[in-house]
């Protein structure tokens, strides 16, 4: 990862293609939030997080239709998945915003939602891989892999907010915490409803 | 021992609890885990170091200091991962503090290569150093435990 950031900082850096932003959120989200990335769509940017949480969600559906569940949870869930990863994420990038900008508030906001939705991209992968083993495998993995995976956008999320307040580390920890448990109790909230 | 080292040992402390508590309730039990994880704290970051030490010739021209500052500065990176498990464990009734703990050890890993970048000089092992200790560090924990979990059943 550190190589990443090394290399793309002591090169100029362009503009950078949405498949290798998706790439290189995944192993060096500092390298990318550094480039360019303004000029990757937000509609691309939406739709990896809007995927990722759809494909989240669509695993707790399965899991739980594999308990008894009715499949119409299964679609609930899913488009719930994609709102929760588009609409709520959206909410969740301006409240960081907000709270970065006594800090410093380095970045525009549209920034903060386009780093916000690519920072999904780790979870996006970690998602397709649960899918197939809740598919294929017949595993229940809404849990482990959905944990997992939310976990690695908490690494993007934290390089975003330190761009934000200026590279601040302990005002970006808190800001951190605060949208990862914000995350976090929203998704545990929408499974507690629907299970 | 620097703020930031407290900060590490801390979040290692209540990571080895919160795992210590799958085993028992026992205040006793949750102390033993909480002070076997600071031991590994302290052995992880020195075996970071160690390995930047080895691998980054700028940093070593830097002195340990430099590079212990990097460390410590990478682990507080733990910290939302501490929080996030103390609350998944505590409030929402997860067993997740392990994936919140490996999760937590290799962003730090990761923070830690970006501040070793800011003292330059690292070649591909060097730059790589942080994340193969974290690595290290990460799977140390996850035996430890599967040990104590082994033992706390016989």
């Amino acid at each position: 990862m550190a190589l990443a950031e090394q290399t793309m900082s002591q090169k100029e850096t362009g503009s950078i293609s949405k498949w290798r932003a998706l790439f290189l959120m995944t192993i060096s989200p500092g390298a990318v939030l550094k480039s360019h990335f303004m000029k990757v769509s937000p509609l691309w940017a939406f739709f990896i997080s809007g995927s990722a949480f759809a494909i989240f969600f669509l695993q707790t559906g399965l899991d739980l239709a594999r308990n008894g569940k009715s499949y119409s949870v299964v679609f609930a869930l899913t488009a719930i998945g994609a709102l929760y990863g588009t609409v709520f994420l959206t909410f969740l990038a301006v409240v960081a915003w907000v709270l970065s900008q006594p800090f410093g508030g380095a970045k525009p906001v549209g920034w903060t939602i386009r780093a916000f939705a690519l920072g999904y991209s780790p979870a996006l992968i970690y998602s397709l891989i649960g899918l197939s083993a809740n598919i294929f495998l017949g595993w229940n993995t809404a849990v482990t892999f959905g944990v997992t995976g939310f976990l690695w956008t908490l690494g993007p999320m934290i390089a975003a907010i330190r761009e934000m307040v200026e590279q601040r580390i302990a005002v970006s920890v808190i800001i951190a915490t605060f949208c990862g448990g914000l995350l976090l109790f929203g998704w545990s909230l929408i499974s507690l409803k629907m299970s | 021992m620097s703020f930031s080292d407290h900060i590490r040992n801390i979040c290692f402390a209540v990571l080895g609890g919160l795992t210590a508590r799958h085993l028992s309730h026992d205040p006793k039990i949750i102390a033993t885990g909480a002070l076997v994880a600071v031991a590994l704290s302290v052995f992880g970051a020195g075996f970071i170091s160690l390995l930047i030490l080895m691998f980054n010739s700028a940093a070593r021209s830097r002195g340990y200091s430099f590079i212990g500052k990097a460390v410590s500065t990478g682990f507080i990176m733990l910290i939302p991962f501490t929080i996030l498990a103390a609350a998944s464990e505590l409030i929402l009734g997860w067993r997740a503090v392990q994936v919140f703990a490996s999760a937590g050890i290799m962003s730090a890993g990761a923070a830690i290569g970006v501040e070793q970048a800011k003292l330059g000089g690292a070649g591909l092992i060097g730059a790589l150093a942080p994340s193969i200790g974290a690595v290290g560090l990460s799977i140390t924990w996850m035996l430890l435990s599967t040990l104590a979990a082994v033992l706390g059943r016989s």
